[in-house]
């Protein structure tokens, strides 16, 4: 069965305080409760916040390209570190990111090519699914590895979020200088009894009447981020309806030993806690995120995952189930059994 | 016909319905506008609170504004300078 057997993250190790990134972005005064009360307690960034509001657009394209093939690779080295796995062996790449441009060739060439990967490998570079991408990504390494179970897939997440940082002032900028940061999460997935998280179904659901709700869009050359007031209002229906729908023929809900919720705010988390009746302990993982990097967009639950599979919490046997959310909009579920 | 603060406080607690969860009884000139059991008003309410209010009396309220705003008295007064 088709398994998680490792992951790594990384980050800038610069991190600034929520004042010092309300006060670096030159945020409207009124977005400022926004900051102080999200409970994030640092904010990793790969350029100062300082800097940003002097950026020009092709600023913003070159630090994408920079910083997100930098942390890229740095994910890949650290997963595929820990199983001892060399980047020759790997027979395909998934490449997830949403906070950056996409020229040819695709980020997952460059990645490829500085790691010293084999030339026959398969690509694979998924943008559009903002915050969910990581679903649509380990769905695709999933179905690759059951047809292929000899093969070693990478699915690489990156999000370099401030070089989607965009000078308008407005509540979607308000509240996305309030919460994003910069990462990558990858995830290597193998078959062949390899004990892991072994990935048993996918589910993905999409409200297409709120596509252009939560998006990435293009505005004077530069990325901008669109987000309603209280994207929990979408998102809390979506993660239930997910949850519901991947359990439907599953285990049971009291059968989950560990959730991981995509922290893209601290409502979202709380809200959906609320409704699917979890204690705020059965989210450790995803709040620990939460409170020490903020959203990362797509890599933000690889990082939960990291944590949860650092920790050693799982036994064989126990259930976790995943959820991110996204543009869409979207919610997408993996439900995996650790083996 | 100058405004007065009870016409403020008025016209405060009809367009802060636009805010989640605005409690229109607490818009009163002592109450902090962080009194989240008076107003029902979270971080993300004090900001949809705010940008109806600059739609409603069409002004733009500056940081140094806001910064000496603590209750809808504080409130009232800097929409009444801004009006002129």
């Amino acid at each position: 069965m088709p398994s998680i057997t490792s992951t790594g993250i990384a980050y800038p190790t610069a991190v600034y305080s929520q004042d010092e990134v309300y006060h670096g972005l030159k945020t409207r005064r009124i977005y400022l409760d926004l900051f102080t009360s999200s409970g994030i307690t640092g904010r990793h960034l790969c350029v100062s916040p300082f800097d940003l509001p002097k950026t020009t657009a092709q600023d913003m394209h070159d630090s994408y390209r920079q910083w997100a093939l930098e942390l890229a690779k740095r994910s890949v080295i650290a997963c595929l570190a820990k199983k001892g796995v060399s980047p020759r062996d790997v027979d395909m790449l998934v490449y997830v990111s949403c906070t950056g441009s996409f020229e040819s060739p695709a980020m997952s060439f460059e990645i490829a090519h500085d790691l010293g990967m084999r030339e026959d490998i398969i690509h694979r570079n998924l943008a559009g699914h903002g915050c969910e991408g990581a679903i649509p990504g380990l769905r695709d390494a999933w179905e690759h590895s059951r047809l292929y179970p000899l093969s070693k897939i990478i699915c690489c997440t990156t999000e370099i979020s401030h070089a989607a940082y965009h000078p308008d002032v407005d509540v979607s900028t308000g509240i996305g200088n309030a919460i994003f940061c910069d990462g990558a999460a990858s995830y290597l997935i193998e078959d062949m009894g390899q004990s892991g998280l072994s990935m048993l179904d996918f589910k993905e659901f999409h409200n297409y009447k709120e596509r252009h709700t939560v998006a990435m869009v293009m505005k004077d050359a530069r990325f901008k981020i669109v987000l309603p007031h209280r994207t929990s209002e979408l998102s809390t229906p979506m993660a239930c309806r997910v949850v519901e729908e991947i359990l439907k023929d599953g285990p049971g809900k009291e059968s989950i030993s560990q959730w991981i919720l995509h922290s893209g705010g601290k409502s979202i988390l709380q809200e959906a806690s609320e409704a699917l009746c979890l204690p705020k302990e059965n989210l450790e993982h995803s709040y620990w995120v939460w409170e020490n990097f903020g959203n990362m967009s797509s890599a933000t639950v690889g990082f939960a995952m990291n944590h949860l599979l650092d920790s050693k919490q799982l036994r064989p046997g126990d259930y976790v189930l995943m959820v991110a959310l996204g543009a869409g909009f979207t919610g997408g579920g993996m439900l995996a059994i650790f083996t | 016909m100058a405004t007065t603060t009870i016409d403020l406080m008025d016209r405060i607690r009809k367009a802060g319905v636009k805010a989640k969860g605005f409690k229109p009884s607490g818009v009163r000139p002592e109450v902090p506008l962080k009194n989240k059991e008076a107003t029902g008003l979270d971080s993300m309410g004090r900001v949809e609170l705010t940008l109806a209010l600059e739609e409603e009396f069409g002004i733009q309220l500056g940081d140094e504004e806001l910064d000496a705003i603590v209750t809808f008295g504080d409130l009232a007064l800097a929409i009444k300078q801004k009006l002129g």
